[in-house]
């Protein structure tokens, strides 16, 4: 398959705002990036611009290292993928496989060199002779597959193809496209608003909003280091505790100090902590920042007297029973925020308890640019 | 602050028999949650009890007084819908306000005032009292459909999938929410789901309903540490819990049909009986992988998904597919080599024939 480099691409319907604006990025040959944000953030648009189905208002697009710019989609030997789901049901699999090579004049046993190819590296060898009535429905979605990767396309792209898939069947389709990709080494472009089905399948998401590219990267790295309040919010689930604060850096310490009325704060011993930290923090004390903590790092213990780093007091609102773990909802100072716990955890509702937030674990954002402060 | 009985009730459309026999109670300011698949009877049995609609069998007793055949409105039961129709022409406060000025349940301009601003608080809805439905957002219209209910002081409330249609996310703080809402809450409530988190999440005791009958009526942490049949397995966890038919052996070995798993007998003999077809079910989460040539299954690796703060990782085995949840620190690809261990707790047992859990 084949390398995709879209480079500035803007498209403007019309309004006085571009609907993409300045998208660049890159899909390697075998590579599953995953276009992914709201609706309206240009996600479509961005695929169709690559398809060929919508022109670009300025920019390059490049596949394969071929400016593709005044291509038409046939031209652009592009594939999306679930549009040829319907199989043709009086054709056999192998005849519905072997349907697009028709085309191409090739001889027989060319066809047919392509056609087993293609079958036993998707595993279906065993159903070519059999009717699409008579296979299920992973077996179906495999064989339209192997229909469009016979003619060996570019790169493959996909619309939420899986939004009408039941929810819970949707983890196994997922694991089937995933499947297909690593086996079939096939370059894919995948465009979903669903952040639990970006994170599943990507080799790296692109994150986009109003119509820009917030940040490009692998699941871990969106998880653990978000590049502004925009994709720290938008991944996650339950989402981000972020939380307004004053940042002071004094002899040996650091406090974030919540907002409210000033008396509740994270304290870190200075001492712990890297030299390159503290240089990156300097510029912002005595500053505004909101600060991020995920839920699933956020510790919640009994209550103490005895601080520890990062320790705080909180009041524990509820907690919820979710089978294989469970949600606290504490407040402090007029803030809720969730802790992810085990099932069930011995403090009951109104308990006052307390709440650690490693530093490690933390995400301090710039409050007038968004962006995360790296340190 | 009432009890509510179901007593054998029963329900037919035609030659479908929507209800069998369904029984359940709610005591006195208890949370219940209705749970199933679509079809199961769900808001048939919600709409029984709100008398939209009659069983031909059986009893409803609320607060020990039989009302099985009484008109909705003598019930004085509240409901909530999926569906928020609230005025488009009236603002928001007036919406509220509506049910306490019909005849049936009319009080007075001031107390309707106080239940207002009490729901309004409770619900983050205070700032929004005057303003027109289409200038909310959905979260907050849902709200608004909710405080309608909630303003009134029936004996119960129903809700009918009150945040199904919401995206996951929305849901998932919804959810949240009405767990804090409900803890400020008295009336006995019957809540209906299809969604088992928040059947988890909200309920005090969990009815889970499938093609018309009660499956298991149960404290929560009993439905999903001990469900009673596999359809109650499957329907409480994501992914949801595996199946593998196959039998036991005369040691209490479990032999799956592809012989993919062979379990040790550690407590199985003498609870199931030998060579009787079983099924196994498993839950991914309970499910680890093991280090190399150890744990009870091994297979090659078909796919990794990132969860997060985990992967699911999905093993091939003969033919059968295991979805195992990893830590994140573990570096698998597909074609690797994988070997999965399956502590016997994490083990469940169901007839093959009738799906109902074995000892």
């Amino acid at each position: 398959m084949a390398k995709v480099e879209i480079e500035n691409v803007h498209k403007n319907y019309g309004a006085k705002e571009d609907a993409v604006k300045g998208a660049s990025f890159t899909c390697e040959d075998g590579e599953l990036v995953v276009l992914l944000g709201p609706s309206g953030c240009g996600k479509t648009t961005t695929l169709r611009m690559i398809t060929g189905l919508e022109t670009i208002t300025s920019g390059t697009i490049k596949i394969g290292g071929k400016i593709v710019n005044n291509l038409t989609p046939q031209q652009r030997n592009v594939a999306m993928a679930f549009e040829t789901y319907a199989l043709y049901p009086p054709l056999t699999v192998y005849d519905n496989i072997a349907f697009p090579l028709h085309v191409m004049n090739l001889s027989k046993a060319d066809v047919d060199k392509k056609v087993r190819k293609v079958a036993e590296s998707l595993s279906i060898t065993e159903i070519l002779p059999n009717y699409p009535d008579s296979l299920a429905g992973g077996q179906k979605q495999r064989v339209s597959l192997a229909r469009a990767l016979v003619r060996e396309p570019t790169v493959f792209l996909m619309d939420e193809p899986l939004s009408h898939v039941d929810a819970d069947v949707r983890y196994r389709a997922r694991a089937e496209i995933k499947h297909m990709q690593a086996t079939s080494n096939a370059t894919v472009i995948y465009v979903t608003h669903d952040q639990v089905e970006a994170v599943a399948l990507a080799d790296r998401v692109i994150v986009m909003d109003l119509g820009v590219i917030q940040q490009i990267g692998s699941p871990v790295e969106l998880y653990n280091k978000p590049a502004n309040l925009f994709v720290a919010g938008f991944i996650g689930e339950p989402p981000m505790n972020l939380i307004p604060c004053k940042l002071e850096l004094s002899e040996g310490k650091i406090a974030l100090t919540f907002k409210g009325d000033g008396q509740k704060k994270f304290s870190y011993s200075v001492k712990v902590l890297p030299a390159k930290t503290m240089k990156a923090l300097q510029g912002y004390s005595g500053k505004d920042v909101v600060i991020g903590i995920r839920p699933q790092k956020l510790k919640i213990d009994a209550a103490s007297k005895t601080a520890v780093d990062g320790s705080m007091d909180a009041r524990l609102v509820v907690h919820e029973f979710l089978g294989k773990n469970g949600i606290a909802q504490v407040e402090v100072d007029h803030t809720m925020l969730e802790c992810v716990t085990t099932p069930t955890i011995p403090f009951a509702m109104g308990d006052n308890v307390r709440i650690i937030a490693p530093f490690e674990d933390l995400n301090i954002f710039d409050q007038v640019t968004t962006q995360r402060i790296p340190y | 602050m009432s009890t509510l009985t179901i007593d054998r009730i029963s329900k037919s459309f035609g030659s479908v028999q929507a209800l069998k026999r369904v029984s359940f109670d709610a005591k006195n300011g208890e949370f219940i949650v209705i749970v199933g698949p679509s079809g199961a009877g769900k808001s048939t049995t919600l709409n029984c009890i709100a008398g939209v609609e009659y069983p031909e069998e059986g009893t409803i007793l609320i607060d020990g007084q039989d009302v099985t055949l009484m008109p909705p409105q003598d019930r004085d039961v509240a409901m909530v819908f999926e569906n928020y129709a609230l005025y488009p022409q009236m603002r928001v406060r007036d919406n509220l306000a509506f049910p306490l000025r019909s005849p049936k349940y009319r009080v007075n301009e001031e107390e309707i005032s106080k239940r207002i601003e009490r729901v309004s608080g409770l619900l983050g809805i205070d700032l929004l009292l005057d303003r027109l439905p289409r200038q909310l957002s959905q979260g907050q219209r849902q709200r608004v459909s909710l405080g309608r209910a909630l303003v009134r002081d029936p004996k119960i409330y129903l809700f009918d999938e009150p945040i199904s249609h919401l995206d996951a996310k929305l849901r998932n703080a919804m959810r949240r929410e009405l767990k804090r809402i409900r803890a400020s809450l008295s009336q006995t409530t019957i809540y209906v789901t299809h969604d088992y988190l928040e059947a988890l999440s909200l309920a005090d005791r969990v009815v889970v309903l499938f093609k018309g009958e009660v499956l298991q009526f149960d404290q929560k942490e009993k439905i999903y540490n001990l469900p009673a049949a596999m359809e109650v397995g499957q329907l409480f966890g994501d992914p949801p819990m595996m199946f593998f038919e196959g039998k036991l052996d005369e040691k209490g070995y479990f032999m799956s049909n592809d012989r993919a798993v062979s379990l040790t007998n550690r407590e199985i003999s003498g609870k199931v009986p030998d060579e009787v077809d079983v099924v196994l079910g498993l839950r991914p989460s309970d499910v680890s992988l093991a280090s190399k040539g150890k744990g009870q299954v091994e297979g090659e690796v078909y796919s990794v998904q990132n969860q997060f703060d985990h992967q699911l990782i999905t093993i091939k085995a003969e033919k059968s597919l295991f979805d195992v949840v990893a830590e994140q620190s573990v570096s698998l690809s597909e074609g690797d080599k994988a070997w999965i261990n399956i502590p016997f707790e994490a083990c469940y047992f169901f007839s093959k024939e009738t799906h109902k859990v074995i000892a």
